[in-house]
């Protein structure tokens, strides 16, 4: 008996080892990148040292000396914005899929269902010449409404809504007499919030990091976005990568903020939306 | 019954797309849906045509647009330019990376976005971006530049195919080779320049000189940290055409490949690639001899990479001649909004007064003439190279025999193929000189199948 | 006449209010249709009438019919290459993020681990990374010369001579492939974390009572009951996988060059060149082949959509099996 009592204890802190050892893995780049934003440029290109730095002020000021707060500015309006609209548009679809069951549902629902497996890069050099048909080129436009529709939000929102807010629910709130808009965001959005936080933390990741699209649309420093700002990042004679990871380091507090405060949050969605066929 | 309401409603939802961005569109006129790709195009041209006051400027000023690499500097020459010459000009400086330049021309004209009044090329690019259709004459009316102000051999790096001066340099690019002074004396028995020139007179003796410094020193020793160095140098010393009437020429690539490889194979080049942090900290190390070194070498990449390295570097010219490496240049759209107010600024900077300016302000080294006939001017002097005159070497000494290759529309891709062939030949030591040469071969070909003949 | 089935036993008096309701509907899912028609299906169909065409973005389209899929299907061997590379990375990363997903989620649902919470916002916090971030540090710790890992295994005399991991096709892959599982497994751990806590207890606390232990347990229930899961991430994964670009682009950029080198188009020997990455650069790197970059991109989806059938296919015909058991 306390042999095994032991054996337990024995593996429970190997376990606990293991589990220490990948959680450093993760976040050991996390620890360079912090570290490397307190070094000279050349130093950093010596390789990777462990110790900080005497440069943080040095980069900060680079980076504030190239106007990032104007990035930062644009990058929390596309993000913040985008994933609004996102979540918006998602909520009403995935609730009509869920809720209705109309003619062409379901041809519709598989169309979002295909959506899904079309890279929406696929299409890049056309989507240029259209954003500047309708003269989008050089605002943030480009970056808040397309990306608002996308078939894995209707998706999941259609998944969870169906499995989390009983029918019943909508017709017993139809006959107090609510109208379809005043169940969607009076009944049925409070009960999804978990979906809508999860959902939202993804959409907002995807597009704060966004790179592709800005880096063809925003042809003006003023609309840059922060991933854009970092890579036009340059001190006056060189290449400065230590205020590149500055900035980097910047740019990712935002996410880890975020993510800290709605872990539970987020964590909970997705439990409650996965997949459940 | 059903199909036919799915249809229709499908039709409504297009209906309403098309609607909607009718009325996002700018006038309607052009119409949402292009029905081919030609009516496309004459959009791009209409909206380039139509002067759109989106940066009108202050007051009367006008702002001229420019993108660049720069920023910091850019800033204090402008000055000193409205302070010279009273112009009433705002600049709008977009950074630009240097290596996103090109992408970012071709995505802003296929997008049919406004061009900057100012585009700078690197000269990797330069003759891809020349070709393009795009750019003012700067030799005609009514800008009439004096191709006299420059150095002769930068003519060519400015003109496109068709002949037309269609870029103004900005910097001076030639370049000579730099030495770690304290390992030169060690290993080549002297640091003095003269000395070491003249025991270098073809790259066969400095490949002998190589081997017996790798011997001396147990293989510790490299004559050049990378293989790019090699062929940077060795193509820049090589005017032969690559691309000739439409096809495809291997001369100048064997040569400069032939030496890469036996250099490579002899161990005298270190395996360090140009594009590795370790090719940059390389700079302070005692391991590596010679760099190539252009007039923006010392400010841009051995003052940042060596810092304590003061009176520790010389500059000598390379066995068979100095070559040209690297330099801007500006052009011009034909459909920027501020054509004239552009070229004043770009040609001033390659006015006599300009090029004396930027030296004073920026330190920069510019491509009018007149002021290096002034020994004065043409001396320079740099903390990093003790008190060797630098500027005897690279503005008098190397434009006595610096041959140039034309640009070529194939300027990026072959940019490109050498960046490839030259890391799989740094990586792997089993590719021999005629599969490095079927590899850029093929290479070229694949890139741009219209050379193959 | 549209008809709401579940509502038509309502008595009469309901119907008018109904037609009124059937409208609603339509109208919620209007904006994503128009959103997604507008900005995703028409560049998606004008790029195919670009594919048709040889243009270089501004001057005349010329019409060349087929032959920009004749190009790139039989004369350029770098797009069935890219396709190649993109299949290569699939077949190493799908089955590393979906394994590791699923044994890290189930071990942060012991009741063995302590601070659960902790390593599981640790492992997910890589997919939070701006993917510039992730290729600038991939870039420092694998350089060749001076690259942290091969300094650090210099030093403890792992090795002899410096490993040219970016350098050696074979390598660089490796690399890439270590570059998404660090990302994703968080991700896919997240996904069958939800899963897993969908298990009941009594499931678990039942085959405890048959003594079973800790692999049959993962084996016999927890894989079992997250094939829906695994499934749907197996096809998104594959979706995905073609879509990587970002990470392998920003390895073999230069950022960390000093002189403003330009980057390595698809790693050494184009061992990295992704499908979309192929698309890029034809359309705008060194070349401006708008109508080939377009064929590219028709070219790569009919990849996707056989690839993602055929792991359906497969799915079914092994969830076939394993229900006959």
């Amino acid at each position: 008996m306390g042999v095994k009592m032991t054996k337990k204890k024995l593996s429970k802190i190997i376990l606990f080892l293991i589990m220490a050892l990948i959680a450093l893995i993760c976040l050991l780049p996390f620890y360079f990148m912090l570290i490397m934003s307190t070094q000279y440029t050349e130093d950093i290109y010596k390789g990777i040292t462990f110790l900080p730095g005497r440069y943080l002020l040095d980069n900060l000021k680079t980076v504030m000396n190239a106007h990032f707060e104007v990035y930062y500015k644009n990058s929390l309006i596309v993000a913040a914005s985008a994933t609004a609209l996102s979540l918006l548009v998602s909520t009403l679809c995935g609730f009509s899929f869920a809720m209705y069951d109309f003619k062409g549902s379901k041809f519709l629902f598989a169309f979002v269902l295909v959506t899904m497996m079309i890279p929406t890069q696929l299409g890049l050099v056309a989507f240029v010449v259209e954003m500047k048909t309708i003269g989008w080129m050089n605002t943030l436009l480009p970056l808040i409404v397309p990306p608002a529709a996308t078939g894995f939000g209707v998706y999941w929102m259609k998944n969870f809504i169906g499995s989390n807010f009983p029918k019943e629910l909508m017709d017993s709130a139809r006959i107090d007499g609510a109208s379809e808009p005043g169940i969607l965001f009076s009944i049925a959005v409070p009960c999804i919030k978990p979906a809508i936080a999860s959902l939202g933390l993804m959409n907002f990741v995807t597009n704060w990091n966004s790179f592709l699209v800005p880096l063809i649309v925003l042809n003006k420093s003023e609309t840059y976005t922060v991933p854009i700002g970092i890579i036009n990042l340059n001190s006056a004679y060189r290449n400065d990568l230590a205020a590149k990871i500055t900035a980097l380091s910047i740019g990712i507090i935002p996410l880890l903020i975020l993510f800290l405060l709605t872990a539970k949050t987020f964590i909970s969605g997705i439990t409650m939306g996965a997949v459940k066929e | 019954m059903k199909y036919k309401k799915m249809k229709r409603l499908l039709s409504l939802a297009i209906m309403s797309v098309l609607t909607l961005s009718l009325l996002a569109g700018c006038g309607g006129d052009s119409g949402a849906k292009p029905e081919t790709t030609e009516g496309n195009t004459e959009e791009v041209q209409e909206a380039q045509d139509s002067t759109d006051a989106s940066d009108g400027g202050t007051g009367d000023a006008e702002t001229i647009t420019m993108w660049g690499w720069n920023a910091g500097d850019i800033e204090k020459i402008f000055a000193a330019y409205k302070e010279k010459t009273g112009a009433n000009v705002e600049l709008d400086y977009v950074t630009v990376q240097q290596e996103e330049s090109f992408q970012k021309l071709q995505t802003t004209i296929s997008a049919g976005l406004d061009l900057p009044d100012i585009v700078p090329s690197e000269v990797g690019q330069r003759g891809t971006m020349l070709s393009l259709d795009i750019w003012e004459d700067l030799s005609k009316d009514p800008y009439n530049f004096d191709t006299n102000w420059i150095f002769p051999y930068q003519i060519p790096l400015c003109s496109n195919e068709r002949g037309e001066l269609v870029a103004l340099p900005w910097d001076v690019s030639s370049a000579a080779l730099a030495y770690k002074r304290p390992l030169a004396l060690e290993y080549l028995g002297t640091e003095d320049p003269d000395e070491l020139s003249a025991m270098f007179p073809d790259w066969e003796t400095f490949m002998e000189k190589g081997i017996e410094v790798k011997e001396a020193s147990g293989g510790k020793i490299f004559m050049f940290a990378s293989l790019t160095n090699v062929k940077q140098i060795m193509d820049g010393q090589n005017p032969q055409p690559i691309v000739k009437d439409g096809t495809l020429d291997m001369t100048s690539i064997r040569e400069t490949l032939g030496w890469m490889i036996k250099f490579r194979d002899a161990g005298i080049v270190d395996n360090i690639l140009e594009t590795s942090t370790a090719y940059s900290a390389s700079y302070a190390d005692d391991l590596h001899i010679f760099y190539p070194c252009a007039g923006w070498s010392p400010t841009y990449v051995i003052q940042p990479n060596d810092p304590e390295g003061q009176g520790k570097w010389g500059l000598t010219v390379p066995p068979e001649g100095c070559f040209s490496w690297g330099g801007s240049a500006f052009m011009i759209p034909r459909d920027a909004k501020h054509k004239k107010a552009a070229y004043d600024f770009v040609s001033w900077l390659d006015s006599e007064e300009g090029t004396r300016s930027q030296r004073d302000v920026v330190g920069y080294n510019i491509s009018n003439v007149e002021p290096y006939k002034d020994a004065e001017f043409a001396a320079l002097y740099d903390d990093w190279f003790g008190d060797q005159n630098i500027g005897e070497m690279l503005f008098q000494t190397a434009m006595e025999n610096i041959e140039v290759r034309p640009v070529s529309t194939y300027d990026a891709t072959i940019t490109e193929v050498w960046a490839m062939v030259t890391e799989a030949v740094n990586s792997d030591k089993s590719i021999d000189f005629e599969s490095a040469c079927n590899m850029f071969e093929e290479e070229m070909y694949t890139l741009a199948p219209e050379l193959r003949k | 006449m549209p008809r709401i089935r579940s509502e038509t036993k309502g008595g009469k008096g309901l119907k008018r209010k109904l037609k009124g309701r059937l409208i609603w509907p339509y109208l919620f899912i209007l904006p994503f249709f128009i959103i997604y028609i507008a900005f995703n299906c028409y560049p998606l169909i004008y790029t195919f009438i670009i594919s048709l065409n040889d243009w270089d973005g501004f001057s005349q389209p010329v019409s060349v019919g087929l032959a920009n899929y004749k190009n790139i299907f039989t004369e350029d061997p770098y797009f069935l290459k890219s396709i190649g590379n993109t299949l290569f990375f699939m077949a190493f990363d799908i089955p590393i993020v979906i394994i590791c997903g699923l044994i890290l989620a189930s071990v942060f649902n012991s009741r063995k681990l302590k601070g659960a919470g902790f390593f599981r916002t640790a492992v997910f916090l890589p997919y939070i990374t701006i993917p510039v971030a992730i290729g600038v540090l991939f870039c420092l710790l694998f350089d060749w010369n001076s690259g942290t890992v091969n300094l650090i295994l210099a030093k403890f005399g792992l090795i002899k001579e410096h490993i040219n991991f970016l350098g050696v096709p074979r390598l660089a892959r490796m690399i890439v492939i270590m570059m998404i599982c660090w990302k994703y497994i968080g991700y896919h751990m997240i996904f069958f974390n939800a899963g897993i806590s969908g298990i009941s207890m009594e499931l678990y606390e039942a085959a405890d009572v048959d003594g079973a232990s800790a692999l049959v347990k993962f084996t016999r229930i927890t894989i079992p009951l997250l094939k829906p899961i695994i499934e749907y991430l197996v096809i998104m994964n594959i979706i995905w996988g073609f879509q990587l670009f970002d990470e392998p682009k920003v390895l073999f950029s230069s950022w960390t060059s000093s002189s403003g080198g330009s980057g390595l188009m698809g790693g050494p020997l184009k061992s990295c060149l992704t499908a979309i990455w192929y698309i890029y650069d034809t359309s705008f790197g060194s070349q401006m082949r708008y109508g080939k970059g377009a064929a590219a991109a028709y070219g790569t989806f009919l990849f996707i959509l056989l690839f993602s059938m055929a792991a359906f296919i497969v799915m079914k015909i092994i969830g076939r099996k394993s229900g006959e058991d």
